[in-house]
């Protein structure tokens, strides 16, 4: 099992790292997710694009084991369709995997039951249609009108549950590398649609929508493809003793721009990785334009 | 482990050093049948473009839960 990332620069860049409560806590959070996977995995590997590998390799010197300019490819999308980076990344793989978000922590190692795993997943969302920041209904016009949508969608859809499902991907991955293929070349085909043709504009730019709802139709129309998830749910994810027994950190959402979590993560990557620590400071010091090259 | 030699080709080409990398894979995809060539070149980049469009959708979904996120107190 290989632990990779993805980095799509254009993005990120566009934002300025304005996800995060400064761009320097992004490269911190860099070099911590990938020091603490490796811990836990021979190979880690960094899929990015030559803006990217250009600050985190080769003037950072993280340490990934492999590094793959593959997201040069998308480099003419539109970068509100940041989720991109991933699946595109996700349908290049040709052997057993795990990405890991670049605000995800294993201070333990997975289960061992994941990598076996057809699927990987960090947890199932259940939502229900109406009261939630999904909106899985924006497909039922396109289905209405006849239009393109996946099978596994329409399937779904048509099933009419008051609870749905998504499948947070904060860990993503799996041994069933065809299902990935197909799930991921499935939303990319989506999103291009949404780019040119006029029934799938309501879908432009819901990432989520996208990799993580599709994600779950999936795994509900594959119904012999058995997926691990860390947590059985969303509440259970947000537990901390939950969390601590699994060894497991996302700073999802707002927990980027949390002062006290940033401090934190100050600290520890300069205790425990004082030379990352020392050469992202460095770097952002000398290189005030770093962020907007 | 093959190695290859990467130019770097940062948008405003002020820098133009050379690294290595390893094993930088061909640029062509297999993204059958929505090939990327195909594909329009960026329509809206500009990420305001990109939270109007989602103001009501998942771009905010997060925000909702505690901002110490999954797991935080472990950092």
């Amino acid at each position: 099992m290989r632990a990779i990332w993805s980095f799509w620069s254009k993005p990120y860049l566009a934002q300025q790292g304005s996800t995060w409560l400064s761009p320097t806590d992004h490269l911190y959070s860099c070099a911590l997710s990938l020091e603490c996977a490796r811990r836990h995995f021979k190979k880690t590997e960094l899929y990015t694009d030559d803006a990217g590998a250009e600050l985190l390799i080769n003037k950072l010197k993280l340490p990934f084991s492999k590094v793959v300019t593959s997201l040069n490819d998308i480099s003419h999308y539109d970068c509100a369709w940041w989720t991109l980076g991933k699946l595109h990344t996700y349908s290049k793989q040709s052997s057993p995997f795990v990405h890991i978000d670049n605000d995800v922590y294993l201070w333990k190692a997975l289960p061992e039951r994941f990598m076996r795993a057809d699927i990987i997943g960090q947890n199932p969302e259940y939502f229900q249609t109406g009261s939630s920041w999904y909106q899985p209904e924006k497909f039922d016009p396109i289905i209405k009108s006849q239009h393109w949508l996946p099978d596994e969608i329409i399937q779904y859809r048509e099933q009419k549950l008051k609870t749905q499902m998504a499948v947070c991907c904060g860990i993503m991955g799996g041994s069933d590398l065809n299902f990935i293929k197909h799930y991921a070349k499935q939303a990319i085909k989506l999103i291009n649609y949404s780019l040119t043709k006029k029934p799938y504009q309501p879908l432009y730019a819901d990432n989520l929508l996208i990799e993580q709802y599709l994600l779950a139709t999936h795994i509900n129309y594959n119904r012999q493809c058995k997926p691990a998830y860390l947590f059985n749910s969303t509440d259970a994810a947000f537990d901390p003793t939950k969390s601590k027994a699994a060894g497991f950190t996302h700073l999802i959402g707002g927990a980027k721009r949390n002062q006290a979590l940033m401090n934190r993560l100050h600290n520890r990557l300069c205790y425990e990785y004082p030379e990352h620590y020392e050469k992202i400071n460095e770097l952002t010091a000398h290189n005030p334009d770093i962020f907007q090259l | 482990m093959k190695v290859k030699t990467v130019a770097n080709k940062i948008k405003n080409n002020h820098e133009n050093n050379t690294q290595t990398l390893m094993d930088k894979p061909p640029l062509a995809n297999n993204l059958e049948p929505e090939k990327l060539s195909d594909q329009p070149h960026a329509q809206a980049d500009s990420i305001k473009n990109t939270l109007s469009v989602n103001d009501n959708s998942s771009v905010i979904k997060y925000e909702m839960f505690d901002n110490m996120g999954i797991g935080g107190e472990l950092l």
